[in-house]
């Protein structure tokens, strides 16, 4: 049990992080193509810890938890798409 | 390994279907935004970040909770288990004050689904999200509940699993929806 709170407290310490870290960016208004793609590599990172830790599905067999982390790659390539189209401009 | 996913298999079809929804919400948002990007980035501005990034908080660390007591009627604690959850729900209920003091600044200047197309997405989206964090909260109440009962045991406490694998969907997807919607541009 120890050992399965220290991880979870862990696993809550970088999510906070990562948490105040975008919250900074935003509140110095950085932006563009960088900014962005280092926001979804975040975005990536935090869903992922909650998928496998708090979800608990890094210690599942199955084929279904991929469902859940495909979700999230989908998720965050295709809004990094939309943002690397709307950076060129592209209507 | 277990074999299965963690709480009752039909949970999981919900969360998959939430989390469709939820998706193609955040895929409207951001190609919808390609074609008005100075509207977004006008009024994203004009967003309340501060409370966005409390709540993200609020939420992770009701999530941590959640774990916490699923860790504990794993072990057989049961009434340790109930108060876990309680203090999940007590977190769930500070999103939600929060969530509500923010619409109501927003309904204060007048802003509306109509006012422009970046605030019909964001109060759109963060209200379904809400929406799911009121329903978190019933469920984990009844979970909470049934937990100090001693309804769970060792052997059985799918429904902790099944409450906890809810809340934590709501949790994935605001940590999604609050670096779109409040910071990217």
């Amino acid at each position: 049990m120890e050992k399965a709170n220290r991880n979870a407290f862990l696993v809550w310490l970088v999510l906070v992080v990562l948490t105040l870290v975008t919250y900074m960016v935003g509140k110095l208004g950085y932006g563009g193509v960088t900014v962005v793609a280092l926001l979804l590599l975040s975005i990536s990172i935090k869903g992922q810890l909650v998928i496998d830790f708090f979800m608990g599905l890094a210690q599942v067999h199955s084929r279904w938890k991929w469902v859940v982390t495909g979700w999230l790659i989908a998720v965050v390539l295709l809004i990094g798409l939309a943002y690397w189209i709307s950076s060129r401009g592209v209507p | 390994m277990k074999r299965g996913l963690p709480g009752d298999f039909a949970i999981w079809i919900f969360i998959f279907a939430e989390l469709l929804v939820f998706g193609v919400f955040f895929l409207s948002y951001a190609f919808t935004r390609a074609s008005h990007v100075e509207l977004f980035n006008h009024y994203q501005q004009q967003l309340n970040r501060e409370s966005g990034a409390i709540n993200t908080i609020v939420l992770i660390t009701s999530s941590f909770f959640v774990v916490r007591a699923v860790t504990a009627i794993k072990h057989g604690a049961s009434a340790l288990c109930a108060r876990w959850l309680g203090l999940a729900v007590l977190s769930g209920g500070v999103f939600v004050w929060i969530k509500l003091l923010e619409f109501a600044a927003k309904h204060a200047e007048g802003i509306s689904l109509s006012t422009n197309i970046f605030y019909m997405f964001y109060l759109s989206l963060t209200f379904f999200h809400f929406m799911h964090v009121l329903m978190g909260m019933v469920i984990l109440t009844v979970v909470a509940v049934k937990a100090g009962r001693g309804d769970y045991s060792v052997e059985n406490h799918t429904g902790v699993e099944t409450g906890a694998s809810y809340w934590h969907m709501v949790d994935l997807v605001w940590i999604v929806l609050f670096p779109l919607i409040y910071v990217m541009h």
